[in-house]
């Protein structure tokens, strides 16, 4: 029996010995002191030393690791493969389904993944002492491996103060000064650390409450390890808070869903039928009832303008009102027939508030442009026009799905998801709202050749 | 607005990008400086969704002027929008860093104004953290839609890696749920990102000291499941992209709910066995050697989701087994469903030395059930009748544990064990 330290030094120094004299594995029984065995056969002083054994530097490299495999009955196994090597066949260990290496590089393969696990799991907490900051950490590894990190930590955190503690041992970096010592328990570890505050805040927004999987996360991030994570302590808390947020979540999509479109509407009438229905947004709550667009299905223009107005609402029909008057006149001095496009709006619903007893129109939101853009992009698509005409920034948004500057947009011909001739043209109603004539007659002259240079595309 | 409440909006609005990857660069720290890349990076965590957190991954801003329908950040979402400043951004990735919460920054935005505009921002971030913080930790910006040449450019000097996400996995899709994005747009970015790293690799071989562009090479992401579009289209455009632009990685998200979505949108839950299987067939694209048209043939257009790829690839192939496992070329091993890249490298190790048989597959923890019809080895041949059976891969799944979850599909890609 030998009687060792857990290090691999003094596992080294008995292996010579015994190994020099040829001693066979079966013969022996590692023990290291912690077991409590109390008396040792073997001890080194009696040993004559080593003859010169020919052992690969790359197996005790590699030995040397494995030792750090917190379990007995490793020494005891670093000693049967030496003994194997030395005696038995110089190759063994390229002999990759011999059951003693196999288990040789199952070790290595949990040491490895364990000092992966002290890479990782290190959580600095700052201590901040006359403006000096030192960055200390306590970590539960399962093996022996913090020595081996070294060059990770150093390397690393080159430009910091640091030490890590263990049960063990402890390894700092202090002034550029690598050294070791002994460990503490975790309660002496205890620190106070704000930034912990705005990582536990980034952990808990990062993780997505529709995909829970409680399994596969332990399985990478071992309870055992949680005590050491500050973000570890409010997993419970969202774990219970998940099934909640996933609820309301998709409580508030069925609110927002618009089913009514379904993928068998083929005609404008059988959308107009089921417009009456929407409640994707509550301006039609509202509002007297969505106001459809109007003309035929093989319309080669189509306008779309902002929403319905007072007017537009009672008479049910788009482009009636006082910006649909100076509308349909450009129209016509432009020798284009009202039934000959198509027209409709953004928002087919009128948003108002009051104002002195009157229904005051108020600009449809983006989130209400977006709601709406079911209906149009329906529209459009039956329709397929040669032409399509944005009529302002709302019905641009809508058409483009992006924010579109209207004035920069003069002159230009764009193609988009609907139409390869779509343009942008401000709306009628800027022209209204205009209160300097003489910058009124201006645009309305533009607006006039605008429309009359649609019959030349 | 306090910092904690811009971390968690906008953390929030990033956790829908599935890139997580922090590999494929080396930076040695710089002498009194923080961090470091050692090639393949470290997930510091894991949070309950299974996935692991490798990045400070965050958007500078969510405000958005796009309405991209499968986007919480597009315009006409109601959601809190937050902007964070250059400052605060660095702090945080700083202050993340130090306490090893982190291997770095992964920095995504909204397009607040311009996508220039926006892009300056980030690469400001960058700048900081590289050049005022001498910070060697890992930098992934992703390149804002439309942004400038000149920008990628200068992105790729502070960046390990760049992404342009392709979104959506064709035009059409695109077209509907994304009208001011196009294929050729997002593309158009990623040829002049790898133009750049091709470019900066001919530097370096002249001058040594050339600065590295963006060492981790690009990535992008691919939305799964928001469209009708197949798995077949899918993996079509997957590995166009990597034919054409030497991309890293291509990732599959299976699309998410978002709150306050389109109403265009699917209501359903993410289809993560999709996404699971996807990245099986991604893997036996890039690293077995198969062909989209072989995994995914016109006929059979969508992945069986009760099976692995590459046995189901088997089952419509039995003419191809059974394969001899002291014999046959590595191409062909691969091949074999069971045989991850690891074993068959075990297998071509040994049998130089002795033959295979069944108890070597024992020894390496294959599932000699699942396996056994398929090879021949030293002491076994399986009875030809079972391949020629009608009924042949009826016994060969569904796989009981349907409900597989997203991570064990990173685990294999890690691995490459299937
Ligand atoms: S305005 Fe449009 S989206 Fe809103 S309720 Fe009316 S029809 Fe529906």
């Amino acid at each position: 029996m030998a009687t060792i330290e857990p290090t691999f030094d003094s596992w080294r120094t008995y292996a010579r010995s015994l190994l020099s004299e040829k001693v066979h594995y079966d013969d022996i029984v590692w023990k290291t002191s912690g077991t409590g065995s109390l008396f040792d056969l073997m001890s080194a002083d009696h040993r004559p030393s080593p003859a010169q054994l020919s052992i690969p530097q790359s197996f005790m490299q590699d030995a040397a690791f494995v030792s750090a495999f917190r379990d007995d009955t490793t020494w005891a196994l670093l000693y049967r493969l030496a003994f194997r090597l030395i005696y038995e066949n110089k190759h063994l260990m390229s002999v990759a389904l011999d059951t003693d290496v196999l288990e040789f590089h199952r070790r290595m393969r949990l040491v490895s993944r364990d000092l992966h696990k002290v890479k990782a799991f290190v959580r600095f907490k700052e201590i901040k002492k006359n403006d000096e900051s030192i960055y200390m950490a306590w970590h539960r590894p399962d093996h022996r491996v913090l020595k081996f990190s070294a060059p990770f930590f150093t390397d690393r955190f080159n430009g910091m103060n640091w030490v890590i503690f263990t049960e063990d041992e402890s390894m700092s970096w202090i002034n550029n000064q690598l050294t070791f010592g002994p460990g503490i328990t975790q309660q002496e570890a205890l620190a106070f650390d704000h930034t912990e505050e705005l990582w536990k805040t980034y952990y808990g927004s990062i993780f997505n409450p529709a995909r829970i999987k409680v399994k596969a996360m332990k399985k990478e991030l071992p309870v055992r390890h949680w005590a050491t994570l500050p973000e570890a302590s409010i997993i419970d808390d969202l774990l219970r808070q998940a099934p909640k947020r996933l609820e309301e979540f998709y409580e508030s999509q069925r609110a927002s869903a618009v089913s009514l479109i379904q993928e068998n509407v083929s005609s404008l009438s059988e959308l107009k039928a089921a417009i009456i229905n929407c409640a994707a947004c509550s301006i039609c709550s509202k509002a007297t009832a969505p106001v459809f667009g109007e003309g035929p299905m093989d319309a080669e223009i189509v306008f779309v303008g902002e929403q319905p107005g007072n007017e537009e609402d009672m008479a049910g029909s788009p482009f009636v009102g006082p910006a649909g008057k100076l509308f349909m006149d450009a129209l016509d001095k432009a020798d284009i027939k009202r039934s000959d496009v198509y027209l409709t709006n953004a928002v087919k619903g009128f948003k108002w508030k009051e104002h002195n007893g009157m229904r005051k129109h108020v600009n449809p939101s983006s989130f209400e442009i977006s709601a709406c853009r079911a209906w149009v992009k329906s529209e459009l698509e039956l329709i397929k026009p040669r032409i399509l005409v944005c009529l302002g920034a709302s019905a641009a948004q809508s058409v483009f799905g992006k924010l579109m500057k209207v004035h920069d947009s003069h002159g230009k011909i764009f193609k988009t998801a609907f139409c390869d001739q779509t343009i942008i043209l401000p709306h009628p109603s800027a022209i209204l709202r205009t209160q300097d004539p003489e910058e009124k007659m201006h645009l309305e002259t533009r607006f006039l050749g605008d429309i009359m240079a649609l019959k030349n595309i | 607005m306090e910092l904690k409440d811009k971390i968690s909006i906008l953390a929030d609005a990033a956790k829908y990008d599935a890139s997580c990857a922090s590999s494929g660069a080396y930076r040695k720290a710089a002498r009194g400086g923080i961090g470091n890349l050692e090639g393949s990076g470290i997930c510091h965590s894991f949070t309950p969704d299974g996935r692991c957190v490798s990045l400070l991954k965050i958007l500078l801003t969510n405000f958005c002027i796009y309405d991209c329908s499968y986007c919480v950040n597009r315009i006409s979402s109601q959601i809190k929008r937050a902007k964070f400043s250059v400052d605060e951004i660095v702090n945080l990735t700083m202050d993340f860093y130090r306490r090893n919460y982190v291997e770095g920054l992964f920095l995504s935005s909204g397009v607040a104004r311009s996508s220039d505009e926006t892009m300056e921002e980030m690469i400001e971030v960058a700048r900081r953290l590289r050049v005022d913080h001498k910070f060697g930790g890992y930098i992934h910006l992703k390149a804002v839609a439309g942004c400038s040449q000149e920008l990628l450019n200068k992105a790729g000097l502070y960046a390990d890696r760049l992404s342009a996400n392709i979104e959506l996995p064709t035009p059409k899709d695109l077209t509907n749920l994304a009208p001011a994005k196009t294929h050729t747009e997002i593309e158009k970015s990623m040829e002049q990102i790898q133009g750049r790293i091709v470019e900066n690799i001919e530097e370096k071989k002249l001058f040594k000291k050339a600065p590295q562009y963006s060492p981790g090479g690009q990535s992008t992401q691919m939305i799964v499941g928001a469209t009708k579009s197949t798995d077949r289209d899918i993996m079509t455009k997957a590995s166009d992209l990597y034919g054409n632009y030497q991309l890293k990685r291509v990732y599959y998200s299976a699309f998410s709910p978002i709150p306050d979505s389109d109403p265009n949108l699917p209501l359903v839950k993410p289809p993560m066995i999709r996404e699971h299987r996807l990245y099986q067939t991604d893997w036996l694209l890039r690293f077995y050697g198969f062909k989209v048209d072989e995994v995914l043939p016109t006929d059979h257009p969508e992945l069986d989701l009760d099976r692995d790829p590459k046995l189901s690839w088997a089952i419509r192939n039995r003419g191809t087994f059974p394969v001899d496992l002291n014999s046959a070329p590595k191409h062909i091993l691969l091949r074999i469903p069971g045989l991850g890249v690891r074993n068959v490298d075990k297998i071509l190790a040994t049998r130089t030395f002795q033959k295979i048989r069944l108890t070597d597959l024992a020894k390496m923890r294959v599932h000699l059930d699942k396996i056994r019809p398929y090879v021949v080895t030293a002491d076994y041949t399986p009875p030809l009748s079972q391949l020629d059976s009608l009924h042949f891969g009826k016994h060969q799944g569904p796989e009981t544990h349907v409900q597989l979850d997203l991570f064990s599909s990173f685990k294999e890609s890690v691995t490459g064990e299937f």
